[in-house]
């Protein structure tokens, strides 16, 4: 059943890549459309080339900090709404907001008060924010009241509380967020870069590549940005399990 | 520690009552037994003592700090082993190796560390007795505790629980005559406040 499943997603990828050198075949100008053989051939040669992977860590390092940052406070503002039903109304606001203001938008609006190279990390934080916050915010809610009723009458602290009764009701949503928060960050967090274009930052390739129309550089740092968020999207969902894990055998 | 009284207590629930001016007390270091039919209360009078829920009228007096609860469902953290939810409550007050050996007394021994769900009925109910019993508290409720489990279990699980408790008050709710026979001290029958077309009749 496992290598029926490996099987059609080999042959889905397989049927995706073949459509899209039909395409470039058809279509038949490199400027519209590139290959994914041509893809490849950059691949293999544009991690080479000097300045790569500094690029990748000044946009990997800001990505990531602003979606760690939206992990914890997205986490820890949950868990107060979770226990104070005002702090939640009060927040309600901001929350959507966030939620539903064009990334576009906040993206200009940001460039008025922070400089380009600190941008991604706040457009990555606001992306993720919301959507740690309300999935914790809905574990906090689904949690068996009847523990926490038990919880209450042996006088358990908030702390062992936390880990026992509340952690495994917040864990599958904590997981999905991060699931989707993951490609959220990077979606939005390359979006501030092409729009600030700080210098030495994927988003600055990504721009050069549009305006020289290079257009195989634009394919190949697409695919590298879509390699680097799946495989540490991976890494890290696993950490976290592994960590819910640890948690289990205490 | 104090007696605990339980005065006038009337509660209810959409009209309806279930405990009508209610008074009783429980002697403190000693075991008290409530008996009576389903639907008469006797939960109820526990949550209210355990503060889970507010009395309509009337008060309850002299409930220390420190109490501990065997439900009638189990209420454990299913992802957890036996050993974390006790922990969970006793803290660093018993260490593990206490723990370990009071599960082991119980016949938990091979199942101390596997998650919770993945133990039988029978298990559990012992697991949230060994809990109740091992935390550190002045008084102990066991509503319907002793419920599902077999007569050579039982037993054994009674004696458990009154060594392990010496000196706490257990206010232990139970409609069978035998469990109460084997927990000894008292017993208070609770009788159900019949409702007819708006009248109440004791």
């Amino acid at each position: 059943m496992k290598n029926k499943g490996s099987l059609y997603r080999v042959l889905a990828i397989a049927f995706a890549l073949g459509l899209w050198q039909l395409i470039s075949y058809l279509v038949g100008q490199r400027l519209l459309i590139v290959s994914p053989v041509e893809v490849l051939l950059r691949l293999g040669t544009i991690w080479m080339e000097p300045g790569f992977w500094r690029t990748v860590f000044f946009s990997f390092t800001r990505i990531i900090s602003g979606f760690l940052i939206a992990l914890i406070t997205g986490f820890f503002l949950a868990l107060l709404s979770g226990k104070f039903r005002f702090f939640e109304m009060m927040l309600r606001p901001f929350v959507v907001t966030i939620k539903s203001v064009p990334v576009a938008s906040f993206i200009i609006i940001s460039l008025i008060w922070l400089s380009a190279r600190e941008l991604s990390i706040f457009i990555s934080f606001l992306m993720v924010f919301p959507v740690v916050y309300m999935n914790v915010l809905q574990g906090i809610k689904i949690v068996d009241r009847k523990l926490v009723e038990m919880a209450k009458v042996f006088d358990v602290g908030w702390n062992r509380s936390l880990l026992r009764v509340y952690m495994p009701s917040i864990k599958p949503f904590l997981i999905s967020a991060c699931g989707v928060g993951f490609g959220m960050s990077w979606k939005a967090g390359v979006a501030a870069e092409v729009i600030g274009i700080p210098k030495g930052s994927i988003g600055e390739r990504l721009y050069e590549a549009k305006i020289y129309l290079n257009t195989s550089d634009l394919f190949a740092w697409t695919v590298v940005i879509v390699l680097i968020s799946v495989v540490f999207e991976k890494l890290f969902l696993r950490l976290l399990r592994a960590g819910f894990g640890g948690l289990e055998k205490l | 520690m104090n007696d605990i009284t339980v005065t006038k207590l009337n509660k209810g629930y959409g009209g309806k009552p279930v405990l009508r001016d209610l008074s009783m007390k429980f002697e403190a270091g000693r075991v008290t037994n409530i008996m009576g039919p389903s639907g008469c209360g006797k939960t109820t009078l526990l949550n209210i003592m355990m503060g889970l829920e507010k009395a309509d009228c009337g008060s309850v007096h002299g409930i220390p700090k420190r109490i501990a609860a065997v439900f009638q469902e189990y209420r454990l953290c299913e992802e957890f082993s036996p050993v974390s939810n006790i922990r969970m409550v006793t803290g660093k007050t018993i260490p593990r190796s206490g723990i370990e050996r009071h599960l082991r007394e119980l016949g938990l021994g091979d199942s101390m560390y596997k998650p919770v769900r993945e133990l039988s009925g029978g298990m559990k109910q012992r697991v949230s007795i060994a809990r109740a019993v091992l935390h550190n508290a002045d008084l102990i409720f066991l509503d319907e505790a002793y419920k599902g489990l077999d007569a050579d279990t039982l037993s054994a699980v009674i004696k458990f629980v009154l060594d392990n408790s010496e000196g706490k008050t257990i206010i232990h709710v139970t409609h069978d005559l035998q469990t109460a026979a084997l927990m000894g001290g008292c017993v208070i029958k609770m009788e159900s406040v019949r409702y007819d077309a708006g009248e109440i009749k004791d």
